[in-house]
């Protein structure tokens, strides 16, 4: 599997599907460049980017403690040469690709969070079946729009957290900046979701 | 130049896996955590310093992730990640940076879902709660070791209530028990509990009872503390003032109160205020803070029109108000309506913090309460709202 930029933002975002972490991690660890066509020196810029989002995201990928000391491990056996290849280009990758913790980056679509974990599907508009209370996250430029499959129809302002919620089997748009900050409402997160996109 | 070597010391960082190990921070170090709006979503952030700073950013501090709540006790930052259904124990270096050291996991014992709280009792005794499913686990933060697994009498089930329910904050009270509030879950909506209830554990019993007082009802982070006396409080929640807007049923029942709880988790049969009459409001959305008599609620005033959409409820136009709940008056205070939402977030030094959202001018601080209830702005939170503060011992 050949690793794009639109791949490792997944991997970071953890939204990426088990095959793509699975040829992620394998790349990571690797020095091999033929396989890939990008060029060499963009190959070495996103795969610091990976490790510096791996370090300061560390809980958030799901891991132990033991686990993550496990993975990075593996960068002790990578020449010293390769060490200082991500270190040349350190700075480039922060201004090129700009994947600091506070910017982020941005994708195309919404992260929606059920039950069964996050999902991010791309596109503009949606139609999605659910029931209980969802997370829902505009990680876009532009606005999005939600149709429930009970009638009711949202548009999800750019960068925006929202929950939906169903109350007598109508489903609701709560936008998370009218919420309490101390408060996290992903723990309350329960249901299911189907997702149909209606453009692309 | 310098950001070369700042890369090269991460870089440096990355490939050595034992990178955990730092040098213990003996100063009492502040701990700051913010919610900070990024495109990927609100994601929380932790930070260290030496004093309280005049301005916290995401850039100086650690991304912890997007399910996270935010503890402490003695040295370290304590991290439950809600994803992983992990605890995690922070180090904080002498140089204020913060890293994971250690973690237990409870996947295999408790469902993450019915996650309540986590209550340190001593370096060497903790407690988190599932008691939804009648659990309480003991542990070591020392060690970070399972002590004990222990079966209690779960949250009472009351028939005919649809919403549901958890202990979501834990108050550690004397003689080694540890309140809990009972809470409602905010994401259901239905017939809610007309008692106001805490669960009290007993860590020397290894017991719980539950507290019940049929003058207010059921809330959501219901605790609030008078931190010049220690007196806890238990306050309206603005979830069971939406919930109680669209059910015809509940309309009139007391969710607007303030009954007080006393150290050994019973409520004090000699106080309470209907703070929603004392303002002749329509619903009480909080009590942000309390100082003797006096008390700094913030409420919807009576000719509010309410949405007919539920999901536009929480925009709802808001005041505040000081209510002496001993001579049941009131006036209301308009000083901080520029800050939006006010809310209490930790306590520093016996001083109690108090973040914002929502202000003019799309700022957040952290303000500081003085000797009265008066709330002065301390520092500016950019990117997003405060959440917690707390100094480490």
């Amino acid at each position: 599997m050949e690793i794009t930029p639109a791949i490792l933002q997944r991997y970071n975002s953890g939204t990426a599907t088990d095959a793509e972490v699975e040829a992620i991690e394998t790349w990571l660890t690797s020095t091999d460049t033929e396989a890939y066509s990008l060029d060499p020196v963009d190959l070495a810029e996103m795969k610091a980017a990976v490790w510096d989002n791996l370090l300061e995201q560390a809980i958030d990928e799901q891991r132990s403690i033991r686990s993550i000391h496990a993975s990075r491990s593996k960068v002790i056996y990578l020449p010293l040469v390769a060490a200082m290849l991500l270190l040349l280009v350190g700075v480039v990758v922060f201004q090129k690709l700009n994947w600091t913790t506070a910017n982020g980056s941005v994708s195309e679509g919404l992260l929606i969070t059920s039950a069964q974990g996050p999902i991010e599907v791309l596109g503009d508009n949606f139609k999605v079946q659910f029931s209980g209370y969802l997370q829902v996250v505009n990680r876009s430029n532009q606005y999005k729009s939600i149709e429930c499959t009970n009638g009711e129809q949202y548009t999800l302002d750019p960068g925006e957290t929202y929950y939906l919620e169903t109350i007598d089997g109508r489903h609701y748009l709560i936008a998370e900046r009218h919420l309490s900050p101390e408060d996290n409402y992903l723990r309350f997160v329960k249901g299911e979701v189907e997702v149909i996109a209606k453009t692309i | 130049m310098y950001r070369l070597l700042l890369f090269f010391t991460l870089c440096l960082q990355a490939c050595n896996p034992f990178g955990g190990s730092v040098q213990p921070n003996d100063k009492g170090t502040i701990l700051i955590g913010t919610r900070v709006n990024t495109p990927q979503g609100r994601m929380y952030y932790l930070g260290a310093y030496s004093a309280i700073p005049s301005q916290v950013a995401p850039q100086d501090m650690t991304l912890l992730g997007h399910n996270i709540a935010i503890y402490s006790y003695g040295e370290h930052p304590y991290i439950w990640d809600g994803t992983a259904a992990q605890l995690f124990k922070y180090e904080v270096g002498k140089d204020n940076e913060i890293v994971a050291v250690d973690s237990i996991g409870f996947e295999r014992i408790a469902k993450s879902n019915s996650f309540g709280a986590v209550a340190f009792i001593s370096e060497e005794e903790a407690y988190v709660f599932f008691l939804a499913e009648g659990k309480v686990i003991e542990f070591n933060p020392t060690t970070m070791k399972l002590v004990k697994q222990m079966e209690v009498d779960a949250l009472p089930i009351e028939k005919g209530v649809m919403v549901g329910t958890n202990t979501y904050y834990a108050f550690v009270g004397n003689d080694g028990k540890i309140l809990l509030p009972v809470g409602a879950d905010p994401s259901t909506f239905g017939k809610f509990s007309e008692r106001a209830c805490v669960a009290v554990f007993d860590s020397k019993a290894k017991s719980v009872r539950y507290n019940e007082d049929r003058r207010m009802t059921i809330g959501y982070n219901n605790f609030t503390k008078d931190f010049a006396n220690g007196d806890l409080y238990y306050r309206p929640s603005k979830y069971i003032a939406r919930v109680q807007d669209y059910s015809p049923s509940q309309k009139d029942a007391v969710s607007g109160g303030l009954l007080r709880v006393r150290s050994d988790g019973t409520y004090d049969p000699d106080f309470f205020v209907d703070l929603q009459k004392v303002l002749d409001a329509h619903r009480i959305i909080s009590v942000i803070a309390v100082q003797g008599k006096d008390v700094l609620v913030q409420y919807i005033e009576k000719d509010w029109k309410m949405p007919a959409n539920p999901g536009q409820w929480f925009g709802c136009s808001t005041k505040l108000a000081m209510v002496d709940v001993e001579a049941l008056t009131f006036k209301d205070i308009t000083s901080l309506d520029k800050y939006g939402t006010v809310y209490p977030v930790g306590e520093v030094d016996g001083k109690a913090y108090y973040s914002n959202f929502g202000a003019e001018d799309g700022k957040y601080h952290f303000f500081e309460q003085d000797n009265t209830t008066i709330l002065n702005t301390k520092i500016e939170a950019i990117g997003g709202s405060g959440i917690y503060i707390a100094r480490l011992r």
